[in-house]
């Protein structure tokens, strides 16, 4: 039996993600701004990244989410001495839905916040890569409590935390596979150095960076320190430069996975003519000009061709594919043309991500997080419908939960990609019509607009949620 | 029954760790400046020398 919705406490607007620092942590206001409460612990340490320059210097350079001091009194608890109201930010993604080259990059920004803070007297206590999100197209640092006093002679703390969230899986996606990266789905503080270094084949382990920084760290891990251990425990200011500099060196050096996959060239394998392609994209664009949305999350949208239809109206759009070839290609994109509406992200929509972490609301699951505008399925509903069994009411049920308009591209059985499904299997699929769709669909929505492509067998929809 | 590792707190050995590796490469780190160093010194002396060798 399901209990009542508890009504809004101080501990439920905690935002759970980051309860475990005593320094502070983050809440939603009742009405949805996302503050910052800054306790004791935390507070001189704010006062010095403030102070010392480094803030200001890490803004100028968009490495750091930027925030404003609001009244005290907005704090959730009495351990407060002040509240931070940080910059929005739009989406918040979990490094397992992210391309190697997004992995990466967050990689070498997380060092290269740790340099500039070293350069300040300061430190990174922690090197999660949750603590990056992708800005306007760029990974930026959010977790401003996360730089604490540097004391010489001290280690760096987040050390193996930057091993696991980031060397280990970019080495198992660079060595081994691009699927590697969803460990990190399953161990929550990155993935264990001697699974890693397991994994791994031997050729890896003859770069020196791989060697010592996650084959002979994984086994330090395992032995037990002597007292004489613990009083040598000194790393003098060029030895963490050391480090760093040797970090970033075998991040640097690592290249994103090149096998072939099955969409990782989809616009190439299409049916589409040149014409027809261009005409799917322009009607694509004047039947959503009209509703005037500002977010979208494009499903299976491959590389992003059409997602940046959507970005030429102004909409921000959240990409996902379930090819980690194909985000890959988006992201390069969106770098090197330094687009900042488009996120890509790697989703399988027919097993998006759960909720994971402490008491399974630690980081909630996709669909808890997806909410946009519009959701665009183009040239996807065969793949939902035919290749996954899945009913239309049920795929109805669930665009409905993830916005409020929906554009479906409408591919009959007619239609040679979907001769390709049906050649290898019993056609058991008798409502896969537009009608049976158009039926099943009006429970949840309502049919704004229906257009044919022009020169293909297909059908674009606009459905508004009821 | 928890298992010996269970008590094993991996951050130790992490730190541990650190110690010696950042040994080694601090050193390599004041090899490597000193012979940019090294190389920044005789670098203007070398074009210095190839200009007048041109020159004449």
């Amino acid at each position: 039996m399901r209990n009542p919705k508890p009504a809004s406490t101080p501990a439920n607007r905690q935002l759970v993600a980051s309860f475990r620092d005593p320094a502070g942590f983050v809440f939603r206001d009742t009405d949805g701004t996302v503050y910052r409460q800054i306790n004791q612990a935390g507070s001189v340490d704010l006062d010095q990244l403030i102070s010392s320059g480094l803030y200001d210097e890490l803004i100028a350079k968009h490495m750091l989410v930027a925030h404003s001091q609001v009244d005290i009194k907005k704090a959730l608890t009495g351990a407060a001495t002040s509240v931070i109201q940080p910059e929005r930010i739009p989406y918040i993604s979990y490094p397992f839905e992210w391309s190697f080259s997004q992995l990466r990059d967050a990689a070498l920004l997380t060092l290269a916040l740790q340099k500039r803070a070293l350069a300040h007297g300061m430190t990174l206590k922690d090197a999660s890569a949750y603590n990056v999100q992708f800005i306007h197209g760029k990974p930026v640092f959010i977790d401003t409590l996360s730089f604490e006093k540097y004391n010489r002679g001290t280690p760096w703390q987040a050390y193996r935390q930057f091993c696991q969230h980031f060397l280990a899986p970019l080495a198992l996606m660079a060595f081994v596979d691009a699927s590697l990266l969803q460990l990190l789905r399953v161990h929550l503080d990155g993935i264990p150095l001697d699974l890693a270094s397991k994994l791994l084949p031997h050729r890896a382990k003859l770069r020196p960076g791989i060697a010592m920084h996650i084959a002979l760290h994984g086994r330090a891990q395992k032995a037990k320190e002597t007292e004489h251990q613990k009083q040598t425990r000194q790393v003098s200011e060029m030895g963490l430069t050391g480090i760093l500099d040797s970090l970033e060196r075998t991040v640097r050096r690592l290249a994103p996975p090149s096998a072939n996959t099955e969409w990782g060239d989809y616009y190439d394998k299409t049916n589409y003519t040149p014409e027809a392609a261009d005409a799917k994209a322009s009607l694509l664009a004047d039947l959503i000009r009209p509703l005037g949305i500002a977010t979208a999350v494009d499903i299976g949208g491959n590389n992003g061709r059409y997602s940046r239809v959507l970005n030429d109206l102004g909409i921000t759009t959240i990409c996902t594919d379930i090819d980690p070839n194909a985000v890959e290609a988006n992201y390069q994109f969106v770098k090197h043309h330094g687009e900042t509406q488009m996120l890509p992200l790697l989703v399988d929509i027919t097993n998006p991500g759960g909720a994971i972490g402490w008491a399974n609301q630690e980081r909630p699951s996709v669909s808890d997080r997806l909410r946009c505008d519009a959701v665009v399925a183009l040239a996807i509903i065969h793949h939902l419908a035919i290749s996954n069994n899945l009913p239309f009411a049920r795929i109805a049920e669930y665009f409905a939960q993830l916005g409020r308009y929906v554009i479906v591209e409408f591919v009959p059985k007619s239609d040679s990609q979907v001769q390709k499904l049906l050649s290898t299997r019993k056609d058991i699929f008798s409502d896969y019509t537009e009608d049976g769709m158009e039926q099943a669909f009006n429970t949840c929505f309502k049919l704004k607009q229906k257009k044919k492509i022009k020169d293909t067998k297909r059908t674009l929809y606009v459905f508004e949620a009821r | 029954m928890l298992h010996d590792i269970a008590y094993i707190d991996a951050g130790t050995g992490s730190l541990f760790i650190q110690a010696i590796i950042g040994g080694v490469l601090a050193g390599i780190v004041v090899l490597r400046t000193a012979i940019r160093k090294i190389f920044g010194k005789l670098k203007p002396a070398l074009s210095r020398q190839l200009v007048s060798d041109e020159e004449s």
